[in-house]
C-alpha cells in the first residue's frame, strides 16, 4: 500500500468537510501529497507521525484555500453543493461553521478557522472508527465518565473498555497528536517541559 | 525509588492517557517524586510522547468547543455518525503523475512564458516528435554554452523533456491516438494536445512569464463541470503537461470536453477564463 492508498480519503475527507467544495478538496490532496514529496528531507520522525505532518501540510493548504476563496465573490458558498452536502452532513446542523460560510474567512478569527479543521479532521477520524470505540468516546468526552465508570455503564469488564479507548485514541493521537508543533506561538510548557497547543 | 525501563514508562502513560483529566498539568504535578514523574522529567521522548497525547485531548476538547455557546460544548456523539468519505478515483492518478513530474521540476528561479503570438503548426501530428527533440537538443546545447550555475537546471529540463518524449511516443504508437490543437483565445493554433488510451501530452510554445503569483493551470471541462489537473510545467521555452487517462475513460471524451490552461493565483481558487484550450470530444 502506497503513502497515497493509505491517507488519501482521510485527507480528502477532512477537506471536503471543511472545504465543502469536491473540487478545491481534491487540489488539497494534490497538493498536499506534493508538498509531502518536495519536503520529504524536513520529515522528521520523532516530531511527529507521517498522517499528521501530512495533515497539518493539508490543514495549511486547506485554509490558504478557504481564504483565497473568501476574497471572491461566491454566492454558490451560502448553498453548498447537493454532493458536497451529503458528503460532509451539512444539513445536520451540528457544524455552526456551515452557516457561517457566506462571511468572508479572512474576518474570522484564526482560532476558529483552526476549529473547523480540526472539527473535520475529528469527524474524518471517528467516521473511520469502529462504533464500539466512538461510544466509549462519547461517553468519555460527552458525560465526563471515567473508565470504570464507562464500564458499569455498560456493563463490559474495565478491561475491554480500556482496549477499546486506547483504540479510539491511539486513531485520534495519530491525525490531532503526532503533528510538529505549526504554530510555535501558542505552545506552552507543561509541568514536565513539553509543548501543549493551546486553541 | 523505582526505576521504570522506557517500555514501562510508556505503557504508563498510554493508561494515564486514557482519560484527559490525567493529563492536565496539575494532574501531572501530582507525580512528582513518583518513578513515572521521574521518568518524565527525564526521559526526551516519553515528554514528546506525553505532549502528543495532551495534543490529542486538547485537539478533540477545542473541536467541541461552541464558539456560540462555550459553557454547552458539541456533543462528540452526534459528529460520530458520519460515513467514510473516499477520494475520487482519477485522483490517485492526477497526484502520481504530478509527483513524477514535480521530481523532474526545474530549479527554482526558470520563469514560465506568458503567450507571446499563437502560432500555427502545420502537419501537427508528423512534427510533434520533431519539435521534443529539438528541444532537448537545444535545452542540451545550453548546457555546453552557460556556466556550470545552470547546469543543474539544464539537466532537469533535459530530463523532464526525455520523459515528455517518451510518453509522446507512447501515445503515437497507439493507432487510436487523437491529436488536436491547442488554441488561444484568437482561435489561432498555439500547440497540441495528443492522447490515447492511457496517456495524455500538451505541448506549446506560446506561453510567457505570468505574474510572481500565478500559474498557468490546466483542467478539463466536461458538461460545464470544470476539473484540475494540475499545471503547466516548462523546460526552456516548452510548455508542458502530461497525464495518465486511466481513469478518465480515455479517448472517448463526452461532446465539448475541452483541456484548457487558465492563469490563476498560486494560492487561490481556479476558475479564471481559457488562454489556452483545445477540444477533446465531438
Amino acid at each position: 500500500m502506497t503513502i497515497y492508498d493509505r491517507y488519501a480519503d482521510a485527507l480528502f475527507g477532512t477537506a471536503l468537510r471543511f472545504l465543502r467544495d469536491r473540487e478545491a478538496a481534491a487540489e488539497v490532496v494534490q497538493e498536499s501529497f506534493l508538498a509531502l514529496w518536495r519536503r520529504a528531507r524536513q520529515f522528521d520522525a520523532a516530531a511527529g507521525s507521517l498522517a499528521g505532518w501530512l495533515h497539518g501540510i493539508g490543514r495549511n493548504q486547506a485554509i490558504d484555500r478557504l481564504r483565497a476563496d473568501a476574497r471572491r465573490p461566491q454566492p454558490l458558498r451560502s448553498a453548498p453543493a447537493s454532493q458536497a452536502a451529503r458528503d460532509t452532513g451539512a444539513a445536520d446542523g451540528l457544524d455552526w461553521a456551515s452557516a457561517r460560510l457566506a462571511a468572508p474567512v479572512s474576518e474570522e478569527p484564526s482560532e476558529e478557522t483552526d476549529r473547523r479543521w480540526l472539527r473535520a479532521l475529528l469527524r474524518t477520524t471517528l467516521s473511520e472508527m469502529q462504533p464500539d470505540e466512538r461510544e466509549v468516546l462519547a461517553l468519555a468526552y460527552d458525560h465526563g465518565l471515567s473508565q470504570s465508570e464507562i464500564a458499569e455503564r455498560l456493563g463490559l469488564p474495565i478491561g475491554t473498555v480500556k482496549s477499546r479507548t486506547r483504540r479510539a485514541l491511539l486513531r485520534l493521537r495519530a491525525r490531532l497528536g503526532d503533528v510538529p508543533d505549526l504554530h510555535p506561538a501558542t505552545a506552552v510548557s507543561t509541568a514536565f517541559g513539553g509543548p501543549e497547543v493551546v486553541r | 525509588m523505582i526505576q521504570l525501563t522506557h517500555a514501562e514508562a510508556q505503557e504508563l502513560l498510554a493508561d494515564l492517557a486514557l482519560e484527559a483529566g490525567n493529563l492536565d498539568p496539575t494532574a501531572l504535578d501530582r507525580l512528582a517524586g513518583e518513578p513515572l514523574g521521574e521518568h518524565l522529567a527525564a526521559c526526551t521522548e516519553c515528554g514528546r510522547d506525553l505532549a502528543a497525547w495532551q495534543r490529542t485531548h486538547a485537539a478533540v476538547r477545542a473541536a467541541l468547543v461552541d464558539p456560540a455557546d462555550p459553557a454547552h460544548p458539541l456533543r462528540l456523539a452526534a459528529m460520530a455518525d458520519d460515513e467514510p468519505i473516499q477520494a475520487p478515483d482519477e485522483l490517485r492518478s492526477v497526484v502520481r503523475n504530478r509527483a513524477r513530474i514535480a521530481i523532474m521540476q526545474p530549479a527554482a528561479g526558470h520563469q514560465p512564458r506568458e503567450i507571446r503570438h499563437a502560432r500555427h503548426l502545420p502537419a501537427i501530428r508528423r512534427l510533434l516528435p520533431l519539435v521534443a527533440v529539438l528541444a532537448i537538443v537545444t535545452v542540451a546545447g545550453g548546457v555546453m554554452l552557460d556556466q556550470g550555475t545552470r547546469l543543474d537546471t539544464a539537466r532537469a529540463e533535459a530530463a523532464a523533456l526525455q520523459a515528455v518524449t517518451a510518453t509522446l511516443d507512447r501515445v503515437l504508437a497507439d493507432p487510436k491516438h487523437r491529436v488536436v490543437e491547442l488554441r488561444g483565445a484568437d482561435g489561432v493554433a498555439a500547440g497540441s494536445i495528443s492522447w490515447s488510451g492511457r496517456d495524455l501530452v500538451v505541448l506549446t510554445t506560446a506561453l510567457a512569464a505570468p505574474p510572481a503569483d500565478r500559474e498557468y493551470r490546466c483542467w478539463v471541462e466536461e458538461n460545464g463541470k470544470r476539473s484540475g489537473v494540475g499545471q503547466m510545467w516548462f523546460a526552456g521555452k516548452t510548455g508542458y503537461w502530461t497525464g495518465t487517462l486511466d481513469a478518465w475513460g480515455t479517448t472517448s471524451f463526452g461532446d465539448g470536453a475541452t483541456f484548457g490552461i487558465s492563469l490563476e493565483p498560486i494560492a487561490g481558487a481556479t476558475g479564471g477564463p481559457a488562454i489556452l484550450a483545445g477540444q477533446l470530444g465531438g
